[in-house]
């Protein structure tokens, strides 16, 4: 028996499961941060003090923002004065929305049963939204739910739900899909956004930054925690495309980049599933009869012709499926036809050399 | 005559027309950074104001600001005067088309085929953003320090909290019900429970600590015992793990300890490669991040900011 060592393809097993082509848009060809939104403001709370927080509230509900909304869980109920300043900061405004978390997810139904991330003590009586993103610790976040219904009652995700509200929408179009792929513009500098200090100790007059905005709170890293992984995910916005290692966008970014996309309307299309079966099932089809053209008319020399074809095919898939998606954000699941570019051809050769040969073989011979 | 006045006329009302929509919005800015206006004027700039590209931009020592105009961002960080329709016109550069973008990405080689995803393999929605709001000041309450939250595989439980003065204390363990399973008055910071010999069954569990007049928040944690062989088995498949050395090895199982939730034994892992390595940077910076990471910002910030 010859050993053989797969070792090292080790390192691409993780990488290439978590890979989308698609991803190159977003990386690669969409200019990161040229779309600029001044509608929403990110508040990067540092290291959240509940007594901090209580500060900032008050202030920036003095300039007048439209809608808060806080990123940030407060699961703890701690019996003290900051608590209760805390609540009664919440309660004084009507246009705050805490976040909670999904949880008790039945595999069975398909659903949540359950919301937790956020104490009744706080909670209780005002709007919450879920912070949830589809995917996984480590994966890389592409997708949302717009909304869920938990225990018989619509809940939404906090991207979607400060949209609607700054927008004064009270009925989300629930036509759409439950799930959603987020159309990325940028990292936090896509937005406006300010530090807790320049709020709680500066002497300006931020009325500009803050009124009438969509005003998101949460953690954006301290400089002290430069490095901090905490509330940081992997985006399709990674700089490496596979193998994405190091989480490159912290989840108030992404919730943003989500109300932004609810706020413009920029929704990631899909082509119905039966639709983009039929398209795949046509290009395997299409291929199939060119490499069969080329293998049984081109001759010798027929391989690297097809070699060839086979490179320009898939470049052309790939070029398609970004351009649609850049230019008409547009996502179209071409991935077994490209995997069809790629394996048709053996299946050509396979056909020609077993099936057609064997059958002439046994052909009676006419004299 | 009256066509080139005409045709003046038209110059200047074009460049006034023009001129009026040369603005930069302001993403972010830190320190003291004004616009002076060519009249002399200061007027401070602020996170989210609209500035004319017209005067200077001042900024003083560790000052940054950060602009967009023509949808090109810029970022200034030196401190100094800069004057804002240079700037403006500086962003003006060409971009690549997506054409353009397309092919040099081609041509600097693509090798890997696609391998789109479906929901379902996503599985559910376990990833979640936020961050934990907290309370710094902790005076007049008894503060839990372990274990946080997260699986227990069993074994000796040693649960941790904060008693400077050795005050008594009462440390009870409840079920899921809020039944309480054990209840112990101890003067001391901690309390050790062998999970096997108290015959705690598998579940979820709340501990809490009580003092005369404070008492701690209610943690959960999962007793979840571990299966062993399969754990074994799945370092094993980590060939880092297997060709490693002692160091490594413990490195990497407790990562993956903490991928699958037995946070406190992968807090144990973290806490005992910073204590037999004090000098190594690295293995002091992992343990700070797993403080942080499972909500413990105090200590960490201690360890961090402590001298070694």
């Amino acid at each position: 028996m010859i050993p053989i060592n797969f070792k090292a393809l080790n390192p691409f097993k993780k990488g290439l499961s978590d890979y989308d082509a698609t991803d190159l848009v977003f990386c690669e060809f969409k200019e990161k941060n040229s779309v600029f939104d001044n509608r929403i403001v990110l508040v990067n709370v540092g290291v959240p003090d509940r007594r901090e927080i209580t500060e900032l509230i008050g202030k920036i509900e003095s300039y007048g923002p439209r809608i808060l909304g806080l990123d940030i869980h407060f699961e703890d109920f701690n019996k003290n004065a900051i608590d209760t300043l805390l609540r009664k900061a919440f309660k004084a405004h009507d246009n705050i929305i805490l976040a909670k978390r999904l949880s008790q997810f039945d595999e069975d139904q398909g659903a949540y049963f359950g919301l937790e991330g956020c104490h009744d003590f706080f909670c209780d009586s005002l709007s919450v939204a879920y912070t949830n993103f589809y995917g996984s610790t480590g994966m890389t976040i592409r997708k949302y739910s717009p909304y869920e219904l938990v225990n018989g009652k619509t809940v939404y995700g906090l991207g979607t739900e400060v949209a609607n509200r700054y927008m004064g929408n009270t009925n989300y179009l629930q036509q759409r899909d439950r799930v959603e792929s987020i159309n990325y513009i940028g990292d936090k500098d896509a937005f406006i956004n300010i530090d807790k200090e320049q709020i709680l100790n500066g002497t300006s007059d931020l009325s500009e930054t803050f009124k009438d905005k969509l005003v998101m709170m949460g953690y954006l890293g301290t400089s002290e925690w430069e490095d901090s992984v905490k509330d940081k995910f992997v985006t399709p916005m990674n700089p490496k495309v596979a193998t994405k290692t190091n989480p490159d966008m912290y989840g108030l970014t992404i919730h943003a980049n989500i109300a932004h996309m609810n706020l413009e309307g920029t929704f990631i299309e899909r082509l119905s599933p039966g639709l983009t079966r039929f398209i795949n099932l046509l290009l395997i089809f299409m291929m199939v009869a060119i490499f069969n053209k080329v293998y049984t008319r081109v001759n010798p020399g027929y391989w690297k012709v097809i070699k060839v074809i086979q490179l320009l095919i898939f470049a052309l898939l790939f070029l398609i499926v970004s351009f649609v998606l850049y230019f008409f954000d547009l996502k179209l699941e071409l991935g077994v036809g490209i995997l069809g570019a790629v394996l048709s051809w053996d299946a050509v050769k396979w056909y020609n050399n077993l099936y057609i040969k064997k059958q002439s073989f046994f052909k009676p011979k006419s004299s | 005559m009256r066509c080139s006045i005409f045709l003046v006329f038209l110059f200047f009302s074009t460049s006034v027309l023009f001129a009026q929509g040369e603005f930069f919005q302001v993403i972010s800015c830190k320190g003291n950074v004004s616009h002076q206006l060519d009249s002399g004027e200061r007027v401070e700039v602020v996170p989210g104001s609209k500035i004319e590209a017209k005067g200077k931009l001042i900024l003083s020592d560790r000052c940054m600001i950060k602009l967009i105009s023509k949808d090109r961002p810029q970022k200034l960080q030196s401190a100094g005067e800069y004057d804002l329709s240079e700037l403006y016109y500086a962003a003006d550069v060409n971009t690549m088309s997506f054409t353009g973008k397309f092919w040099k990405y081609l041509m600097n080689g693509l090798n890997n085929t696609d391998d789109q995803r479906s929901i379902k393999k996503y599985g559910n929605q376990s990833a979640s953003g936020g961050i934990k709001g907290y309370n710094k000041s902790s005076e007049g309450k008894v503060k839990l320090t372990s274990p946080i939250y997260g699986k227990i595989s069993g074994g000796n439980l040693n649960f941790m909290w904060r008693n400077k003065d050795n005050n008594e204390c009462t440390f009870r363990l409840l079920d899921a019900k809020r039944n309480v399973v054990l209840e112990e008055k101890v003067n001391r910071d901690n309390f050790e429970v062998d999970l096997e010999k108290a015959e705690i069954v598998k579940g979820k569990y709340y501990w809490d600590v009580s003092q005369e007049n404070e008492k701690s928040n209610q943690v959960m944690f999962e007793y979840a015992p571990l299966n062993f062989e399969k754990m074994k088995g799945k370092l094993a498949r980590i060939s880092d793990y297997v060709e490693g050395d002692g160091l490594e090895k413990s490195w990497i199982e407790a990562v993956v300890y903490e991928m699958e939730g037995y946070e406190y034994e992968a807090g144990k892992k973290y806490y005992n490669l910073m204590k037999s390595n004090p000098k190594h940077l690295l293995f002091r910076k992992l343990y700070v991040l797993y403080l942080a990471r499972i909500g413990n910002i105090d200590d960490a910030l201690k360890i961090k900011d402590s001298k070694y």
